[in-house]
């Protein structure tokens, strides 16, 4: 069955998306001229938050020109590399391991497999790319191909080859798939005009959509927006709505409705409920269809939120009308959105912002490599707190007012790992790690040292004494399909002390590898030589821990790594920054 | 808008000019110091929070984002210095000190020393030599540092979590961390400080804000063992390392809504201000200090040029020891620095470079962030050089001598005498005012007068008005008015 969301509508000319702007009803949608070979596809690709393009597939027939803008919305650098049918991960791993060369090729791999590119488009930059599409017909992809964004930033030009229905589509990301990435914002959804349009607040808690003829209304008035839009109401919880007015249906037939809401909402066309959707609810999108007339139709939208994220999102479809936005979608951040305006670059050397790094303890300091990974060290346990990729910090909080707060990293693929000590002197196999249990623990009978910068990238070794023994601890970024850290720790002295590689719920060995948890952090080590990792399950953990003989110096080289397996799984219920 | 300007200031010009006989040759500050602005290069915010001289004749100067910059040739034309980045990512250092070879600096958690080993001018190894102090992640948490003392020692002293409670090892207390980086406890009592220096002799002093316990700004003496009257930071004292610096937990709790004088009765270690800068008078937000120890700067050798932020301007304090307790009088002295003042440091030449920032809490000056440099044209001002506490009034010394007239007619003076609540609420109002009368002014020396009121007060700020003093060459003072902290009355001489 065709779907009437489906993004294929991204596909529309300039010239129509005016109209379908602007009248709503009246757009002379004539589906097969606009794929007429003498006329280029003209689109937008934004690049997004949480790695994501705007648009994740078009059509386009043998031959026809095809002209992209592509705007980069995000706060970090991207690319977009059309490849051969089936090469997206190919030349997306091509081009991370481009190495120092990576920066002046544009993450572009000189692979015959990459048909056309953007430069790297910097945070609100665009760029316009125009080609002819392939004679041969097939799927063909595009992607990322910026540090690490392969495995999750793509999507697909379909040449004269028919498009499965968008949630079985394997070739544009599950996020896309599974409509996670609804953020509103598609510039494709035309605009729709609810006519004779008033609203009515009402305060109020409830579980259920209440009976709002029987409640005192809160305020009232008319919008000529003619978009539905909860923040009419001007409270953020425990309220209700109702729009209602009318629509304008311009030829006979059947039309559909998605109703989105967190939390509960109801629709009714001509007094009849075409969509409901009560309840307490996160974003919840159902269907309804309705037969019209021409002429005017009655809508009436009841709406109510509850508390935390408020969102609404109401679109119709139908006979010669292919998307068209009702209700506004208003997203409420969970948490405050972070103050960004300083963000802290890294170029050709690794940079260090020492403050208080959400995730850290007090005394966080967070290093960003060259690499595009970065990690925070926290002085109060010597342990890695965090790992991410991409983009480093953001000094904004702490450069702004007084600097209240902490700061979380900024960038994607963020890990927390658990901040014990890394080393502690155990009196039996059996005796508890020492936890850092609060944020402000901590380490037991370990003393920082500080840290000193080495080579042209300036990257830091951290040093700390434990009792007698000494260590030093360096993490070694590494460029590649997926930058990791290996971190080198050294530690001189004489007698038996433990090392906690890591610790959580679960840690299970895969091949080389531990997983950590349910989670991205997958740990390893090289050269190992007579060190012998062992799981022992404590203070109902389990934990990855090493028992040292030294006598003189012992080396640890551990990998942290992220498992792309998890990350692809994880992506199907969004991204997570 | 434009109209209530121009009437305020009509009004305000017409009042003035009935106190003071205004003149055009009036002297004014500029006529004898010159303040410079240097300019920071564009791209770098520098929210300066600390300045040092290195041994190579550069200036050092860190800011409250982190970053260390190296001034080349600081002394030379403001715009031909030279800025080279020489660390960054520091958590707000509040001070840097130079000694051994290593730069010091003061982090929000600890007192590290840094160094460039490779010679880039860059710093290249971060040393922790101490971090036995707790911090939240309260934003207030701030921690100031010295230079080091004749002992080697470095004071540090740490603000209360949210400027309020001690959530944490060591909030409200002042360290010593020594050359060896062991940290001594040395001091409880601390609210919310400024700043924190050294005296001519190595003694520290420190700059404590208005809030509880705390009545006024002020400018406060640290002997070892001292309690400087904000008592929420005493749960330390269980502290093993307490204990082990044979430091006490006073006997006597303070009582709120009292006075200093009754509450040192009762709680023997509580150390008075040394200096009080009457809030909103001389300042909002007491900060860093700097001394000449040449007398490159002009006649106020050893004297303590201390920085208000709010303000952005620079103060004056005489302080002298009466009973064992340092005690003195404060005078405005330098305005119109270009950001909230912050750090202050005397190079030897005798150049004053005053630095800081506006972030978080406002000042005049209108900047961001400034460095500002004040040099002596080499003229001394008609000012009130010193005055000292008399067990029956106080003795004034001038820097020129007097015309002996209006130096000995009571008509030219005038005092007041006021205090403030040493309670646990935030600040305090001024309380118990007094008019002391003025019995005596006797031109003692050329440059000396000897004043005698009917009665001191101890305890209470004595503000005294010398603007009808004249100087033998006819000039005013150019600031009049000297507020002197009597905590202690001197015995009568003598002879």
């Amino acid at each position: 069955m065709k779907n009437e969301f489906d993004l294929r509508i991204s596909l529309v000319l300039k010239k129509y998306i005016y109209k379908i702007f602007t009248i709503f009803g009246l757009a002379p949608f004539l589906t097969g001229s606009i794929y007429a070979q003498n006329q280029a596809v003209e689109l937008e690709i934004r690049a997004k938050a949480g790695l994501q393009f705007s648009v994740v597939r078009f059509d386009a027939k043998p031959g026809q020109s095809v002209h992209l803008n592509v705007f980069n919305d995000d706060e970090m650098a991207h690319n977009l590399v059309f490849t051969k049918a089936g090469q997206r991960i190919a030349v997306a791993n091509a081009a991370l391991n481009l190495g120092e060369d990576a920066e002046a090729k544009n993450w572009i791999p000189d692979l015959d497999s990459v048909l056309w590119s953007t430069p790297i488009l910097k945070p609100g930059d665009n760029h316009e790319l125009k080609f002819t599409a392939p004679k041969e017909k097939g799927i063909y992809p595009y992607v990322c191909t910026f540090i690490g964004h392969g495995f999750v930033m793509y999507g697909a030009m379909y040449v004269d080859t028919p498009m499965p229905d968008i949630s079985a589509d394997q070739n544009i990301p599950e996020i896309a798939r599974t409509g996670g990435s609804s953020t509103g914002s598609d510039p494709k959804i035309g605009k729709g005009k609810i006519e004779n349009f008033t609203y009515t607040a009402y305060k109020g808690s409830w579980n259920k959509m209440p009976d709002f003829s029987k409640l005192k209304p809160h305020k009232n008035g008319k919008s000529s927006s003619g978009i539905a839009d909860p923040g009419l109401a001007g409270l953020s919880e425990n309220f209700g709505l109702v729009f209602e007015g009318e629509i304008n249906i311009t030829k006979k037939g059947t039309y559909d409705f998605s109703l989105g809401s967190d939390d509960g909402s109801r629709l009714y066309i001509n007094d009849k409920l075409v969509v409901d959707n009560d309840g307490v609810h996160s974003m919840t999108t159902k269907k309804g269809k309705i037969a019209l007339d021409s002429g005017k139709a009655k809508l009436k939208l009841e709406y109510f939120e509850k508390g935390g994220q408020e969102e609404l999102a109401l679109e119709m479809s139908g006979p010669g009308v292919k998307r068209l936005q009702l209700a506004k979608q208003v997203i409420k951040p969970k948490k405050a959105a972070f103050p960004s305006g300083n963000p802290i670059e890294i170029t050709s050397e690794a940079r260090i912002y020492r403050n208080f790094i959400d995730g850290a303890s007090p005394r966080g300091i967070s290093v960003g490599y060259p690499e595009k990974v970065n990690l925070c060290f926290d002085a109060n346990t010597m342990q890695i707190a965090m790992l991410w990729h991409g983009a480093f910090m953001d000094g904004a909080k702490h450069w702004n007012g007084r600097g209240q707060g902490f700061q979380r990293p900024s960038g994607h693929y963020l890990m927390n790992l658990k901040r014990d000590q890394p080393f502690a002197q155990l009196k039996s196999n059996d005796d508890p790690w020492p936890k850092a249990e609060g944020r402000d623990t901590r380490a037991k009978n370990i003393k920082f040292r500080g840290y000193f910068l080495d080579g042209k990238e300036r990257r830091p070794t951290f040093g700390y004494s434990i009792g007698e023994f000494s260590v030093t601890d360096y993490p070694s970024p590494q460029a590649g399909s997926m930058p990791f850290i290996i971190r080198n720790i050294n530690v001189k002295g004489t007698g038996k002390i433990w090392y906690l590689a890591a610790a959580g719920e679960s840690i299970t060995k895969q091949k080389e590898l531990y997983n950590i948890d349910n989670s991205m952090l997958q740990v390893g080590f090289s050269d190992l030589g007579s060190l012998n990792p062992i799981i022992r399950e404590n203070s109902n953990r389990k934990e990855l821990l090493i028992e040292l003989n030294v006598d003189g110096q012992v080396t640890i080289k551990q990998h942290y790594r992220w498992n792309v397996e998890y990350i692809l799984k994880e992506h199907t219920h969004g991204h997570k920054n | 808008m434009i109209k209530k300007i121009l009437l305020f200031t009509l009004f305000a010009s017409t009042f003035l000019g009935q106190i003071i006989s205004a003149n055009a040759a009036d002297p004014v500050e500029s006529d004898y110091y010159q303040i410079d602005r240097i300019p920071i290069p564009e791209g770098v915010v520098l929210e300066t929070s600390g300045i040092e001289m290195l041994p190579n004749g550069k200036l050092a100067v860190c800011g409250r984002r982190g970053n260390v910059y190296v001034l080349s040739k600081p002394l030379g034309r403001p715009e031909e210095i030279k800025w080279t980045l020489y660390a960054e990512g520091l958590h707000e250092p509040l001070n840097l000190a130079f000694t051994d070879g290593w730069l010091y600096c003061t982090q929000r958690g600890e007192l590290t020393r840094m160094k460039d080993i490779d010679g880039d001018d860059r710093a290249d190894i971060f040393e922790t030599v101490n971090d036995g102090w707790g911090i939240t992640g309260d934003y207030h948490e701030y921690a100031f540092g010295t230079r080091p003392d004749p002992n080697g020692d470095m004071w540090i002293v740490l603000c209360l979590t949210g400027s309020f409670s001690s959530q944490i090892d060591y909030r409200g207390w002042c360290l010593r961390i020594t050359k060896e980086g062991e940290l001594i406890p040395t001091a409880s009592g601390i609210r919310s400080p400024g700043g924190i220096g050294l005296n001519h002799l190595g003694e520290a002093f420190y700059a404590d804000n208005q809030g509880p316990w705390n009545g006024s700004s002020s400018l406060k003496h640290i002997p070892p063992g001292s309690f400087q009257g904000h008592p929420g930071g005493w749960k330390w004292f269980e502290l093993d390392a307490v204990k082990k610096a044979e430091m006490k937990r006073p006997v006597n709790e303070p009582k709120s809504e009292s006075r200093y004088p009754v509450e040192r009765e009762r709680v023997k270690e509580l150390t008075p201000p040394a200096l009080v800068f009457p809030h909103g008078v001389l300042g909002n937000s007491t900060s860093g200090f700097a001394y000449d120890g040449n007398g490159k700067f002009g006649p106020f050798k050893n004297q303590l040029l201390v920085c208000d932020q709010t303000f952005s301007v620079v103060n004056r304090g005489f302080l002298e020891k009466i009973n064992g307790v340092y005690q003195g009088a404060a005078f405005s002295f330098l305005k119109g620095f270009g950001s909230g003042n912050i750090s202050a440091y005397m190079h030897p030449s005798g150049t004053l470079f005053i630095g800081g920032t506006d972030r978080g809490w406002g000042a005049r000056g209108g900047k961001r962030f400034a460095i500002d440099r004040v040099i002596w044209k080499n003229k001394v001002p008609f000012e009130i050089h010193e005055m000292r506490a008399k067990s029956d009034g106080f003795e004034l010394s001038f820097t020129h001598e007097v015309d002996a007239k209006t130096a000995g007619d009571l008509k030219s003076y005038n005092m007041s005498a006021y205090t403030y609540i040493y309670q646990s609420k935030y600040g305090s109002p001024v309380v118990d005012k007094l008019t002391p009368e003025i019995i005596g002014a006797e031109v003692t020396g050329p440059k000396t007068v000897r004043i005698t009121v009917d009665k001191l007060t101890k305890g209470h700020v004595h503000e005294l008005q010398a603007k009808g003093v004249r100087s033998l060459d006819n000039k005013p003072i150019l600031h009049p008015i000297g507020y002197y902290t009597l905590n202690e009355i001197p015995p009568a001489e003598v002879n």
